[in-house]
């Protein structure tokens, strides 16, 4: 199998997404570790169910997919970490970033860990990885109407949590 | 005030926020005159866009950073077999299978005592698990792919089904069987890809009901015991309570959809010393992956080294 030139090309187009499955996974979990976790249990995923790669649409949606597949897996055994109210935000944002594994960003990305993984996924992929709400759509696994909700409902949550410090009103480029 | 020819919906604005209207300017242009002369919505419209900004600020560098080998040697790795995802079953688990023979039980319990064989059997579990040699087993190809055992000695005769653990990863590999604790057991190997090993044991006893699956850890190893019918099971690995208890379901599954809810028992009794077969492997067809399940009833007489 590891002669079969088709599985060969394969190989290599996965491992060119390795980055962006990194940064996919790094923004679903923020655990460094357990994100390359998420990662290697997809390629591994994918090296097995090659068969089931079509070609239809990118490697990367399908890749995209199977990761995010293997992440709620993942998380439906977890407990659940409980909502945590505005006020209690604004305060733990204004403490000082500790940990070396935290990605560099600081406010945002705790903002976005506050909100339910479906809503981060969508603003993830969208703001991200510049999918269309097709793709999104199609690597959330949930119909386009799903993907625009939960981005409406994520953003609006995450201007309360992470708002513009000076709102000013100019044309959106 | 021109009006837009179609309404603008929520749509429209996230779809202007994340400037996938660019490739529609008449239609940008409707949108940015709406927000225009709606300063709220607009003021929405924008942070979101500015999300989108400080979300890629904020991950972008995260595609610069040179990738970890141990993902590169994921993608040489071979193949697990089985279709659904494995467990990672870090060392050796041990499976203690037991089953009343009805009328040919080898020892007899009250409920109480059968309470107690529970307790016996985890430990028993427990301590063979840690005493587990090192993995080192033959291998032993079924051609038909189901493992029945055809359990032999002076007194009993006794037909199981092992479990089929081929999608959890594991292959039958070895059979023999042995005395422990005063009784005659078979001992059943399993091997996955990556050196896992389960050692099955089934030895009969008193039947006993306990509801669901119990998981208890003592010493840092984690033991699942339930019954299904006629069947104990006490399963003991060092993999944590919540994989020891997926695997426990996976085995019970995988038990009933093979067995149906009762183990075939082969009323017969033999006597005398059956024949020994060394172990030398089947010649014939090897499966070469995982075995395929098959209902159609057990084939092929497995024979057993007798010690």
């Amino acid at each position: 199998m590891k002669r079969d030139s088709d599985a060969d090309g394969l190989k290599w187009r996965i491992a060119r997404e390795i980055p962006h499955l990194r940064r996919f996974a790094r923004s679903l979990v923020r655990d460094a570790d357990r994100a390359d976790d998420l990662v290697q249990d997809c390629i591994e995923r994918a090296i097995r169910k090659r068969h089931l790669w079509h070609r239809v649409g990118t490697i990367r949606s399908w890749l995209f997919r199977m990761l995010y597949r293997v992440f709620l897996n993942q998380n439906r055994g977890r407990a659940r970490e409980a909502p945590v109210p505005v006020e209690d935000v604004a305060h733990r944002l204004a403490a000082p970033a500790s940990q070396e594994d935290r990605v560099v960003c600081h406010d945002i990305g705790d903002a976005l860990e506050r909100l339910p993984a479906e809503q981060r996924a969508a603003i993830l992929l969208v703001a991200l990885e510049g999918a269309s709400y097709d793709e999104a759509a199609k690597i959330l696994d949930v119909p386009v109407g799903t993907v625009r909700s939960r981005l409406s409902r994520g953003r609006d949550a995450l201007r309360s949590l992470y708002p513009e410090e000076r709102p000013r009103i100019r044309r959106v480029k | 005030m021109s009006h837009p020819r179609d309404p603008v919906t929520e749509f429209d604005l996230l779809a202007y926020a994340d400037g996938n209207l660019d490739g529609d300017p008449e239609r940008k242009r409707e949108i940015e005159t709406y927000l225009e002369a709606r300063p709220d919505v607009a003021a929405r419209v924008h942070a979101f866009a500015w999300q989108d900004e400080e979300i890629r600020a904020c991950y972008g560098d995260l595609l610069g950073e040179p990738v970890p080998e141990r993902l590169r040697a994921a993608l040489d790795a071979p193949p697990r077999k089985g279709g659904a995802t494995p467990l990672k079953v870090a060392a050796a688990v041990v499976l203690l299978l037991a089953t009343s023979a009805g009328s040919w039980f080898l020892g007899r319990s009250t409920a109480n005592e059968a309470a107690q064989d529970g307790d016996r059997l985890m430990a028993q579990a427990v301590a063979e698990f840690l005493n587990a040699p090192a993995a080192g087993v033959r291998s032993v190809h079924d051609a038909k792919g189901v493992r029945s055992l055809p359990w032999f000695s002076d007194r009993i005769a006794l037909e199981l089904r092992a479990p089929d653990l081929s999608a959890e990863g594991f292959r039958l590999a070895d059979k023999r069987l042995i005395s422990t604790d005063g009784r005659e057991v078979v001992e059943v190997s399993y091997v996955d890809g990556d050196g896992g090993r389960i050692v099955l044991m089934l030895h009969p006893r008193w039947q006993e009901t306990a509801p669901g699956v119990r998981v208890d850890e003592r010493g840092g190893v984690a033991v699942a015991y339930w019954a299904d019918g006629p069947l104990a099971f006490g399963l003991a690995s060092d993999a944590g309570t919540e994989k020891t208890r997926k695997l426990a379901d996976a085995i019970r599954k995988s038990l009933r959809d093979s067995q149906g809810t009762q183990p075939k028992l082969a009323p017969q009794i033999r006597t005398g010393i059956p024949t020994v077969d060394n172990g030398a492997p089947r010649t014939g067809p090897e499966a070469g992956g995982a075995p395929r399940r098959d209902r159609n009833g057990p084939v092929g007489p497995n024979v057993i080294r007798h010690n």
